[in-house]
Parts: structure tokens; C-alpha cells; sequence
């Protein structure tokens, strides 16, 4: 993990103490976090990567304040989002962080324009055209664009979901696996476009994958499983990634 | 969700019950079974349309919202090889089954009701718990066609959410995954309602205005001319219904979306909570899809059904209160012409002493309208009775000849309002001892307005025109303190009745005035029938019904507005969740779907109020829409000015408002409710009530 002197703290975009979130009750209960202690530096591109009904949906919800820790803090930048109430909640999740869900969630009733603007709309931002084309142009989903997402294959849907959390420039940035229906291509430029944003803009990126060569794109990798961090890879290659995973493996056998 | 179709059917087998049950138990005589004949086809056409088509429509959206959860299932067992059929057949058999439940306890409330209430019964008929066989039979028919609908809609529902196309995203028109040719379907489907209205429309337009079928029935082909007519009547007012509630959906869609529209763009620079509101609500209106028009036009149709009744049953009390002050009750005159049938044809040529009419007339004790008489020739006629035998008749009529503006002393306008002017007459109702219902059966240039149940009189122009000068014969008279209506009009399905009630201190008063005007020796008459019976035409008995059915009709309505105003809530609670994930203030999230139903009841008002009422006062209209009447533009116009001075509206703005706090309040409530959980835990809800 990047290591901050102390003071600078305004240098992490996300950070969690003791976050933990549990399913159930009594025997069926399921830990999805488990007391998870995160900081995440500015300017990053952070991979999260683990097996399957590891936490990692849970996690990125709760960091993206679009659900509720049974235990534990979550902070946005300065502000501890755990603590907020309901309206200064709201413009967290529509300024400041933009998420890409694993299912999408595009609005079916409306248009692919229509969707990507919707964040602008509802918070009373005005749109940068040359933005909205910037973004369009990076997915390639300028023919898409009057169509309604069941109109759409699951690939164009992903990137209308990636335009839309894009949109308002935010601070942060948290994606579920943002590249799972993509091709290789069409991956490599949302990952590189991403990569250049972090460095360029400051922006931070934490996105949930499964595709090593995903996470070769981002600046750390955080190995999750069980519900708590197992490990990271601070430099990492497709190869690095997948000798982490084999240990993590190794670790849970 | 489950119990909504089934319980739907259940309203209209109560309806259906309720109708049978007001049929009278009494043996019928031969006349009564005609019109009870009549009475049927009326519940089977108005009903059916009215009550069952809109409760199959309204089913089978609810299957939709219901079974939609299910239908992913389904899907899944289809994909994995499961038939289609039997999951179809399942499914409809349980609609059958809760729908049977259902309409049974429905039928039997309304029919014991019927039975029950005097509310609901004909005049003069006593009350008991013994039904006549033949509303036996209506109910058990009730119940198998209701039953036999919900079956029918339960299968359809079953059927579509199996196929292909509905795979994915149940309220949407388009399935998932292919891409559709938008509105290519429905644009046929709406060319050929538009052609099919417009050429059967276009035929019963001919008719009313030309006559095209056969004055007098000579051959079968004049009787298939008349059948013809008659079903193309049927296509056009169903086809004519279906068009209707397309357009007040598109409308009341269309209204709502720019109402939405506009309040967002007023309220940006009040507070941005509304605008965020008014644009989510917006959006949710924006959508089109197949169930969302039908709950929309469902709200429309609501609210003309309940303008459209509550027209027709005012306009219905109020020249029910004309008839009767119009009601001869009282008359002296120069000869008895009353029970003399042998005098020859035309006018009654014994004209009454002038200085008795003056005397009369300024006599302030009494209301004095002078007439003449006139007389037909006779005419022969053949009645076909049920069991097909023929009687031959032979009628004569008389029918008293005034100055429209006579009547005026006696109710404000006259017997204008009741369709009086020159070239119709009005019709009495049958007790009245001389022949006089039928006067101008035999002739082809007089109209006899079916409902107008009061002294027959036609005007002086028209007769002096058809039959040479008319003198004055006699004086009808009123005593002059008789405020209160003398004839009361009946309420419900009564509203062909009339009740007139002359005390004997009446009669001796009005001989006293006769006697002071000169005229003691010559003959009078006073009716002392106290109750006269009207005929229950088709006419009078379509109003009778939508009187009789305003109150279960805008009851039913409001249910209905606020159940499909939280069922179109929750289809979005994907949405709201989603917008909530994208920022979307809680307090715009909590107001939406308030603001989204309110905006719905008041675009609903404001298109159906307006056409149920137009549609009212044209069904009221006694010559607009009736064949072989005179279309005379001034007459027709005054009679509609005098109809909407007349119509009220408490009913639609009652309905309106109820159904306005009522669903504002569901949705709100719901709002609250939907925006309690975080938008993770609201979008895992929606998953789990299968909201796509
Ligand atoms: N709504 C829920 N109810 C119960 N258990 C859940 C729910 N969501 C997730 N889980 C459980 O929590 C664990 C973590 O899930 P998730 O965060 O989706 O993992 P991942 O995204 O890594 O696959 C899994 O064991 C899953 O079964
Ligand atoms: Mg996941």
C-alpha cells in the first residue's frame, strides 16, 4: 500500500476502518466485509480482484455510500460518508463519485443520450458538450445513442453505464467489473482511458475485475477474499497479478 | 396482486347481479316481457361494454403486474425445455378458479341486493325475496360470461407473458433483445379501428340524417336492412369505444407528460427538489408501453364513464321534474274529446268560447294553457310477440295542439327541453285513458320523442300546417300554489315513471275556478291516476342504467385509480432506486410518485370530465341522435345550451377529488415507504418483486 505522511491525508480519495457488512442470520449468516481497513491514494488506479462471492460487489457499494455498513467508517476525500445523513448523501453520490454497476442498471425507458446525461439532469449540472462527445468518441457508442438499452447488446450497455458515471467528472470513480462484456479491445481502451484520467485529472479509480490483464492496467492491485483484503500487488503485470491470485489460492487451500 | 382480476370480475358480476336482481318478481305480462327483452339487450351491450370490457382490460394488466415475477420463471422453465402450454394452461386455470370464487360471491351480493333495495326495483313493484325465474336465468348468464371472460383474460395474460416476445421487460411493448420496428403494428391496428369507425360511423350518420332503413317493414330484405343497421350500430358505438380509449389515453398521457414538463421548468428556480421531482415523474409518464396506456386510459375512462352518467341521470331528474309540472291533470273543454272515438279525423272543430279562455287564463287562482286537438287517422299495425304470434292492431290518437310558449307559465322553457318543437310530439306514458302514445305511428313527418313521458301535445305551427287551422278546444289547468312538482320523476331505473297526485281539494278548487269563468256546464277531467307508467324504451333504460350504476361505477373507478396509481409506483421502483445511486435527492425521490399519480387524476380529469359530459349530453339529446327526428341547428342548439345549464357535475369532481387525495396519498406513502432503504437494498427489493 502507498504510504502518506502523516498530515497529508487529504491525499487518500477513499479510506474505511472496521468497514464490515453481513447477509443473514444465525447459520446462514455470510460476512461479505469483514472489518476492512482501506486507504486508497489520489490519482490511483486501484484494481480489486478475488473469487467470486468474495465481498468485492459489497465492498465498492459501501464505498460508494450506495449501502449501508453494519459496522465501521467510510471516507470520501475529507468526509466521512458514514456519518451523513440522507441529503448530503445524495450529493456525494452525484458529484463526487460515479459508479458503474455490475448489472448496469440503465433506465430501460429511456435513450442511451438520455441515460448518460440523467447524473447532470438530477443534480442541476449543466453538461459540457465536448465532454459528452470526448466520452462517446472514447466508447464508440456514437451510433448507439438514440437507443434504449434493450435495444442495445450487453457490451454497448456497459459502456452507456461507463459514459454515465463518467459524465460529471467525479472525484472517484467505482466500477464492477466495468470490462466484463467488453472485447479485448474495446476493454484495452476503457482501461487506458481510465489509466490516463487517474494521472492526468487526479481522478480515483477502484474497479472490481476478474481479468488479470484488467488489472495489469491499474496502479495496485488489492487481492480480496473471504470478505477481507488478503493481499496486494503494488507493480502490477498480468504475471505479478496472477502469481498473487495462485498464492492467494494456495493460502485459502 | 393476485386477487385484483379475480376480484375485478367479481364487480362486474355484482354489477351484472345487481341488474338482474331489479327485474321485477311478478309474473309479466306481455308488454313488460317485451321490454324486459328490451332491458336485456341493453345489459348485454351497454353492460358488456360498459362494465365487462373495461374490467377485462383491467384484469389483464393486472395479470401483467402480477405474474411478472413469475414470468421469469417461466421463461426459464420454457428455455429449459418445460411446455409452453401446460405453464398457459396452469396459469389460466388458476385465474378460473379464483375468478369463479369470485364472481359468484359478486353475482349473488348485487342480485340480493337487487332484490333488496328499493333503491333498485320499478315502481309499484313489491319488495320480496322470491326472484322470477327469468332473473334467475340472468344471473346464472351473468356468472358464465363473467366467468368465462376472466378465463379468457387469464389465458391471454398467461399466454403473452409466455411469449417471446414479453421475455425481459414486462411493461415495455418491445421484448429484450430484439430490436422492434416501432409502432408498425400498431399503426395497422389503429388504420383499421379509424376505417371500421369511420365507415360504420359514417353509416349511422347516413341513417340519422337520411333514414336509410325502411319506415315500414314489407319484405325480409327490409328486415335485413333494419338487422344490418342495428349491428353496424353495435360495431361503431365498440369500435367507436376502443378508438375513444385510445385517444384518452394518448390524451390524458399527453397532458400529464406536459403538465410534469412544465412544473419542471417552473420549479428550477423555486426549489430544485420539485423540478428534480416533476422531471423523474416526467420520465415515468414518458414511457410508453402497452399496460402504462392502459392504466392511463383506464384513469381517462374512469372519469368519463362518472361525467358521463352523472350527465345523463341530472339531465334525467331534471326533465323528469318538466314532465311532470307538463302533465295534464286538470282540464275543461268545449266537448268531452277525451272519450269521444268516433268523431272523424283532424282537428276538433268546436272551439271554446272565447271569454271562458281569457277568464281562465287571468284567473291568478290557476296556471291556464289553452290547446286544441287533433285527431289521426287510424292505422294498422302488427305486433310480433315473443312466442311469434302476430296480433293485427288498429290505433287512433289524439294529441293536444299548444303554442310552445303557452307552457312557459307553467315550467321555465316549456316542453322545449324535452325535445318539443314543430315536427315532434310528446309522448304520454301509457295510463292516460285516451290513445295517445302512438299519435304520428302512421305519419312520416312527425317524431314522437320516446321519453318524454307527459301530455301529448304537438306544436301549433306543425299542425296547422298538416291538418289546416286549429281552434282552441280546451284549457289545461294547474292550481297556481302548487309549487312542488306534481308529477315527482322516480329515481334509478325508474326513471320512466311518473307520479302525479291531485287531491281532492284540488279538483274542487280548479271547479270552482272553472265555474267562476263561466264554463260550469261544460265537460272536465281530472286524472286520478296516481301513479302512470312510462314505457322503459331503450332510451330511458340506458339512462336508468347509468343512473343506477353511477355510485358502483365511481366507487369501482376510484379503487381502480388508486391501485393502478401504486401499481404504476412500484413498476418504477428499479428506477427510483437507480436514480437514487445517481444522486437524485430523497425528497424529490419521496415526492415523485405522488406528483407522477396527482399529475395522472388531474390529466384524467381534465380530458374525460369534458368528453364524458359531451358524450352525455348527446346520448340525453331527444332528437340529436334519434332517427328520423327533426336536426333543426336552432332547436338542437338551445336543447344542448339548455343541458349543460342543467348537467352536474358532483359526481366527476367528487370522483376527481377523492381519487386526486387518494392516490396522491397511496403514492406518497409509498414513496416514503420505497425510499426508506439504501438504493442497493431498493434495487435487490425491485429484483425480488421481478420489476425489470
Ligand atoms: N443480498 C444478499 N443477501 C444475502 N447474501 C448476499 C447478498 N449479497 C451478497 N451476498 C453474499 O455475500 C457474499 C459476497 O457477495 P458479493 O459482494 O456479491 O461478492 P463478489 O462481488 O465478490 O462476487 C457472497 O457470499 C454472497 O452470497
Ligand atoms: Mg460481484
Amino acid at each position: 500500500m502507498t504510504h502518506m505522511a502523516v498530515g497529508e491525508e487529504a491525499a487518500y480519495a477513499l479510506r474505511s476502518r472496521g468497514l464490515t457488512k453481513a447477509y443473514g442470520a444465525g447459520d446462514a449468516a455470510v460476512t461479505a466485509v469483514d472489518h476492512v481497513d482501506l486507504d486508497i491514494p489520489e490519482g490511483v488506479l486501484t484494481a480489486v480482484m478475488g473469487p467470486s462471492g468474495s465481498g468485492k460487489t459489497t465492498l465498492v457499494h459501501l464505498l460508494a455510500g450506495l449501502d449501508k455498513p453494519d459496522a465501521g467508517q467510510v471516507w470520501v476525500g475529507d468526509d466521512e460518508i458514514t456519518a451523513m445523513r440522507d441529503k448530503q448523501l445524495a450529493k456525494v453520490r452525484g458529484r463526487i463519485v460515479g459508479f458503474v454497476f455490475q448489472g448496469f442498471n440503465l433506465l430501460q425507458t429511456m435513450s442511451a443520450r438520455d441515460n448518460i446525461v440523467l447524473p447532470l439532469r438530477l443534480n442541476g449540472l449543466s453538461q459540457d458538450p465536448s465532454w459528452f462527445d470526448a466520452l462517446v468518441d472514447m466508447l464508440g457508442i456514437g451510433r448507439e445513442l438514440e437507443r434504449k438499452p434493450y435495444e442495445m447488446s450487453g457490451g454497448q450497455q456497459q459502456r452507456v453505464a461507463i459514459a454515465r458515471a463518467l459524465i460529471t467528472r467525479p472525484r472517484v470513480v467505482l466500477a464492477d467489473e466495468p470490462t466484463g462484456n467488453l472485447d479485448t479491445h474495446a476493454s484495452a481502451e476503457v482501461l487506458s482511458h481510465l489509466r490516463v484520467s487517474c494521472r492526468e485529472l487526479g481522478q480515483s479509480v477502484v474497479m472490481v475485475t476478474h481479468d488479470p490483464t484488467a488489472a495489469s492496467y491499474a496502479g495496485q492491485v488489492l487481492l480480496f477474499a473471504d470478505g477481507k483484503v488478503a493481499g496486494h500487488v503494488t507493480d502490477p503485470t498480468p504475471d505479478a497479478v496472477l502469481a498473487g491470485l495462485d498464492a492467494l489460492a494456495g493460502v485459502e487451500r | 396482486m393476485r386477487w385484483v382480476p379475480a376480484g375485478l370480475f367479481g364487480v362486474a358480476a355484482f354489477l351484472g347481479g345487481l341488474a338482474f336482481g331489479a327485474v321485477p318478481l311478478e309474473s309479466l305480462g306481455r308488454d313488460e316481457l317485451a321490454s324486459m327483452t328490451a332491458y336485456t339487450v341493453l345489459l348485454a351491450a351497454y353492460g358488456g361494454v360498459l362494465v365487462l370490457l373495461p374490467a377485462s382490460a383491467l384484469a389483464w394488466v393486472f395479470h401483467w403486474i402480477g405474474l411478472r415475477a413469475t414470468a421469469a420463471e417461466w421463461h426459464a422453465m420454457i428455455a429449459l425445455g418445460a411446455d409452453r402450454r401446460t405453464i398457459v394452461r396452469e396459469a389460466s386455470r388458476d385465474g378460473l378458479r379464483r375468478a369463479a370464487i369470485w364472481a359468484g360471491v359478486g353475482a349473488i351480493a348485487g342480485f340480493t341486493l337487487g332484490l333488496v333495495l328499493p333503491y333498485y326495483r320499478p315502481a309499484g313493484v313489491s319488495l320480496g325475496l322470491e326472484p322470477s325465474l327469468y332473473a334467475l336465468a340472468g344471473l346464472l348468464l351473468t356468472y358464465l360470461v363473467t366467468v368465462t371472460a376472466a378465463w379468457i383474460v387469464a389465458w391471454l395474460a398467461a399466454r403473452s407473458l409466455t411469449g417471446a416476445r414479453a421475455a425481459g421487460s414486462s411493461w415495455d411493448d418491445a421484448g429484450a433483445g430484439t430490436p422492434r420496428e416501432p409502432g408498425r403494428g400498431v399503426g395497422r391496428v389503429l388504420a383499421f379501428q379509424f376505417v371500421v369507425v369511420g365507415l360504420s360511423g359514417g353509416i349511422m350518420v347516413a341513417d340519422r340524417l337520411f333514414g336509410i332503413g325502411p319506415e315500414t317493414v314489407y319484405s325480409a330484405g327490409d328486415v335485413w336492412i333494419i338487422n344490418s343497421l342495428a349491428v353496424t350500430g353495435f360495431i361503431c358505438i365498440i369500435s367507436g369505444l376502443a378508438l375513444a380509449a385510445r385517444a384518452i389515453a394518448a390524451l390524458t398521457r399527453a397532458l400529464a407528460l406536459r403538465l410534469a414538463r412544465g412544473l419542471e421548468r417552473g420549479a428550477t428556480k423555486g426549489g430544485r427538489a420539485i423540478a428534480t421531482s416533476a422531471q423523474i415523474a416526467a420520465d415515468g409518464l414518458a414511457h410508453r408501453s402497452g399496460a402504462r396506456s392502459l392504466a392511463i386510459g383506464a384513469m381517462g375512462a374512469v372519469m368519463v364513464i362518472t361525467a358521463l352518467s352523472s350527465t345523463t341521470s341530472s339531465l334525467d331528474d331534471a326533465r323528469g321534474e318538466i314532465s311532470g309540472r307538463l302533465a295534464l291533470e286538470y282540464t275543461v273543454a268545449s266537448t268531452d274529446w277525451w272519450d269521444d272515438m268516433t268523431a272523424p279525423s283532424g282537428a276538433v272543430n268546436e272551439p271554446l268560447d272565447t271569454a271562458v279562455v281569457e277568464a281562465l287564463l287571468s284567473d291568478p287562482r290557476v296556471t291556464a294553457v289553452p290547446y286544441g286537438v287533433i285527431r289521426d287517422d287510424s292505422w294498422q299495425w302488427t305486433e310480433e310477440l315473443p312466442d311469434s304470434s302476430v296480433t293485427e292492431h288498429t290505433t287512433r290518437s289524439t294529441v293536444l295542439v299548444v303554442d310552445p310558449s303557452d307552457l312557459e307559465v307553467r315550467s321555465s322553457g316549456g316542453a322545449r327541453p324535452l325535445g318539443l318543437q314543430d315536427g315532434t310530439a310528446t309522448s304520454t306514458p301509457a295510463a292516460l285513458t285516451w290513445e295517445s302514445g302512438t299519435f304520428g305511428g302512421g305519419r312520416d313527418d312527425l317524431y314522437v320523442l320516446p321519453n318524454s313521458n307527459t301530455t301529448p301535445m304537438v306544436t301549433r305551427t306543425w299542425a296547422e300546417a298538416a291538418y289546416g287551422t286549429v281552434p282552441l278546444v280546451g284549457v289545461m289547468l294547474w292550481p297556481a300554489d302548487s309549487g312542488d312538482i306534481a308529477g315527482a320523476p322516480q329515481a334509478g331505473l325508474n326513471s320512466g315513471v311518473i307520479e302525479i297526485a291531485v287531491t281532492d281539494d284540488e279538483i274542487a278548487l280548479l271547479d270552482e275556478v272553472v265555474a267562476d269563468a263561466g264554463a260550469a256546464g261544460l265537460p272536465a277531467m281530472s286524472v286520478s291516476t296516481n301513479e302512470i307508467y312510462g314505457f322503459l324504451t331503450y332510451g330511458s333504460a340506458f339512462v336508468g342504467l347509468l343512473t343506477v350504476l353511477a355510485m358502483p361505477l365511481a366507487v369501482t373507478g376510484l379503487i381502480l385509480t388508486v391501485t393502478l396509481a401504486v401499481a404504476s409506483v412500484k413498476d418504477r421502483r428499479r428506477d427510483y432506486a437507480t436514480l437514487a445511486a445517481l444522486g437524485a435527492a430523497p425528497r424529490a425521490l419521496r415526492l415523485a410518485p405522488a406528483l407522477e399519480s396527482g399529475l395522472t387524476v388531474i390529466a384524467a380529469t381534465v380530458v374525460g370530465v369534458p368528453l364524458g359530459t359531451a358524450l352525455g349530453l348527446a346520448v340525453s339529446h331527444p332528437t340529436l341522435l334519434a332517427e328520423g327526428a327533426p336536426l333543426d341547428p336552432v332547436e338542437t342548439t338551445w336543447g344542448f345550451i339548455w343541458e349543460l345549464a342543467h348537467a352536474s357535475w358532483a359526481l366527476p369532481a367528487l370522483v376527481a377529488g377523492l381519487a386526486l387525495l387518494a392516490s396522491v396519498a397511496a403514492a406518497a406513502v409509498l414513496g416514503m415507504f420505497m425510499s426508506r432503504g439504501t438504493p442497493v437494498e431498493e434495487l435487490r427489493t425491485a429484483e425480488k418483486e421481478g420489476v425489470r
